[in-house]
């Protein structure tokens, strides 16, 4: 239950991480020119 | 007791994390002042333009956010009697999740499109509650598993980002509502 429980909790980290990691490479890839 | 949860370990924490969130609130605020705005739209789905798109992403994020509150509360016992079913926790996590997710589309347009404009009161505080709002939230995201933290800590940033949200969709959803159009698909 606990392991579950580790399990969903770094789930939901790894989404949040992975959404402020996209939102920082969107705003850095357009200033920087690597995004059109 | 451990040294992982001394009292000492959990001030530094603390302040790391609220440094941190101190840290992401400046680097956006510098970041939409620095960058030229483009005037650009960015997806709009199926609504007729990329600000409409913006406007209920808001509101769904805004909506969660009561749910969020609610819930946390709830959790906490502070509303009515007992902690809630056993799944509101996750639930609790997996609402705040998808509002940050909502409002990630939301807050790369204003940077990359519109930046951060100091001309009217209103576009003014919604930047810079825009910039509080993610500070907060990362403060919030790095504080809400750390042991033994000061039991404000967390209700109190909690809050701070509630009330970040609240003033946000006030400033824009709301504004664009009572003076543009509604519901503006």
């Amino acid at each position: 239950m606990a392991k579950r429980k580790s399990r969903y909790n770094t789930a939901i980290e790894l989404v949040l991480l992975t959404g402020a990691v996209v939102f920082v490479l969107l705003l850095a890839g357009v200033d920087l020119g690597l995004l059109p | 007791m451990s040294s992982a949860s001394t009292p000492t370990h959990s001030s530094n924490r603390l302040i790391v994390s609220l440094l941190v969130g101190a840290a992401v609130s400046l680097s956006l605020g510098v970041y939409g002042r620095v960058h030229d705005p483009t005037g650009e739209a960015i997806v709009s789905l199926f609504f007729s333009s990329s600000i409409n798109l913006k406007v209920w992403l808001a509101t769904t994020a805004f909506g969660l956010a009561i749910f969020q509150e609610l819930s946390a509360a709830k959790m906490y016992g502070k509303l009515g009697s007992g902690y809630g079913p056993k799944w509101l926790g996750k639930t609790h996590r997996t609402t705040g999740t998808l509002a940050f997710l909502c409002a990630i589309p939301v807050a790369y347009h204003c940077l990359y499109s519109l930046g951060f404009q100091s001309g009217e009161t209103r576009v003014l505080a919604h930047g810079l509650f825009g910039c509080l709002f993610f500070g907060a939230l990362t403060a919030k995201v790095l504080v809400v598993r750390a042991k033994a933290m000061p039991k404000l800590a967390l209700p109190v940033l909690g809050g701070i980002v509630f009330t970040a949200l609240t003033a946000l969709w006030l400033t824009s959803a709301l504004w664009f509502f009572t003076t543009v159009d509604f519901p503006g698909i």
